[in-house]
């Protein structure tokens, strides 16, 4: 009560401008109006700082115990997990040596085109008038030698149709990057027409210039 | 009793709830302080172990059917291991090629077996390749068939070049001479 009433003393409640007459009040007994102290909001305010310290301090304990907790569950499935995946880790290591050999496998039998299969595409494209030399193949691409009947302007003809007819054809076209007659010239021991053509594989450097 | 005592004293009897909460709030500070560093503590303590949880599950989900799996690599590659040459055994690999030889109805003109090397570069190769420099003669279908037989056989094989050449300049002889270089799959 002592600290609610607080009474105003004299000096204070005196007021600025000088009265135009005596003040006779007596201030000491006058009842004291101030219904709220400031003690009152000072302690309000310690209260409320204090509360708000006491939930930082309470949501960083229950973050903690939260964690914990997800640690431990954790824990346990490292635990239940360990024996299981350390057996599966062996076992795609001879899966792996395994896996190896058929890959290897894999890298030496991979080809561009099975030769055999090659002739056969050959002779199902070849004209008439053409009759092959030779084939040669090589890890870059593959030469077809061969003559032709004819004169030179049709033979050149004949041999530029055929060059046009493989790089349409969908079988070469998807193995050979380029097809490309390198040679024309007349034989001189038949009097034909002696042609050479390049076949690069897709992929595979460019010949080496003569 | 000290003048300064007596006014903490008469402070602390003014203002009791003050200094209480000013105390329970220095208590509280120095608890937040001292264990504020136990979260990010934890946190990286959780983080480490759920990384470490995540892997082992995914490498038991990832191993679901590895066993399985294996079971068939092996059973292919024991198929694979009996369709390999063995470089040492040179009769028994040139009585494969007598073989073609006799039922393509070709002629072999050379044939040579040469010291394996590596089918891949870098070392730790599982096989060996053992190659070959053959000259073989038919006739077109006969070296068409000779080659399928090559290319399709029982031991793996990769045709390193080869060449298709007719015998002789002369269009009316039947006769083809093909010139292989080929690599047999072997046993290292």
């Amino acid at each position: 009560m002592p600290l609610l009433l607080k009474r105003k003393t004299e000096k204070a409640a005196a007021p600025l401008v000088p009265a135009w007459h005596p003040n006779f009040r007596n201030f000491q007994r006058l009842p004291d109006t101030k219904a709220v102290r400031t003690s009152f909001f000072l302690n309000g305010i310690a209260i409320v700082v204090t509360i708000s310290l006491l939930l930082v301090l309470a949501f960083q304990e229950y973050s903690l115990v939260v964690l914990n907790r997800q640690i431990t569950e954790a824990q346990e499935q490292i635990d239940r997990n360990q024996r299981p995946s350390t057996q599966a880790v062996a076992l795609y290591k001879t899966f792996q040596v395994e896996e190896k050999k058929i890959l290897e496998l894999d890298a030496f039998v991979k080809t561009n085109l099975p030769f055999s299969d090659l002739l056969l595409e050959l002779g199902r494209t070849l004209p008439n008038r053409l009759a092959f030399q030779g084939v040669s193949s090589r890890d870059n691409g593959v030469i077809v030698r061969g003559v032709v009947r004819g004169s030179g302007d049709r033979a050149s003809g004949e041999v530029s149709a055929y060059v046009d007819r493989l790089r349409k054809d969908s079988n070469f076209s998807a193995v050979f990057e380029t097809i490309s007659q390198t040679s024309l010239a007349r034989d001189p021991q038949s009097g034909r027409m002696a042609f050479e053509l390049f076949m690069k594989f897709k992929g595979a450097p460019a010949p080496a210039k003569k | 009793m000290s003048l300064k005592n007596k006014d903490v004293v008469s402070a602390l009897k003014k203002y009791p709830v003050i200094f209480a909460c000013g105390l329970l709030n220095v208590a509280i500070i120095l608890a937040i302080y001292y264990r504020g560093d136990v979260v990010p503590a934890a946190t990286a303590q959780l983080e480490t172990k759920t990384v470490l949880s995540d892997r082992l599950k995914a490498n038991l989900v990832n191993s679901a059917q590895l066993a399985e799996q294996r079971e068939a690599l092996v059973a292919a590659n024991a198929a694979i291991d009996s369709r390999l040459v063995r470089a040492s055994e040179l009769a028994k690999n040139q009585q494969y090629f007598y073989r073609l030889e006799a039922e393509t109805g070709t002629k072999y003109k050379d044939l040579k077996q040469l010291p394996p090397t590596p089918t891949l570069k870098g070392g730790g190769n599982a096989y060996v390749a053992v190659p070959y420099s053959i000259v073989v003669e038919g006739g077109y279908s006969q070296l068409l068939t000779f080659m399928r037989r090559l290319e399709g056989g029982a031991p793996f094989c990769r045709v390193s070049s080869v060449n298709l050449s007719r015998e002789t300049t002369d269009l009316s002889n039947p006769l083809l001479v093909l010139t292989l270089s080929i690599e047999l799959l072997g046993q290292p």
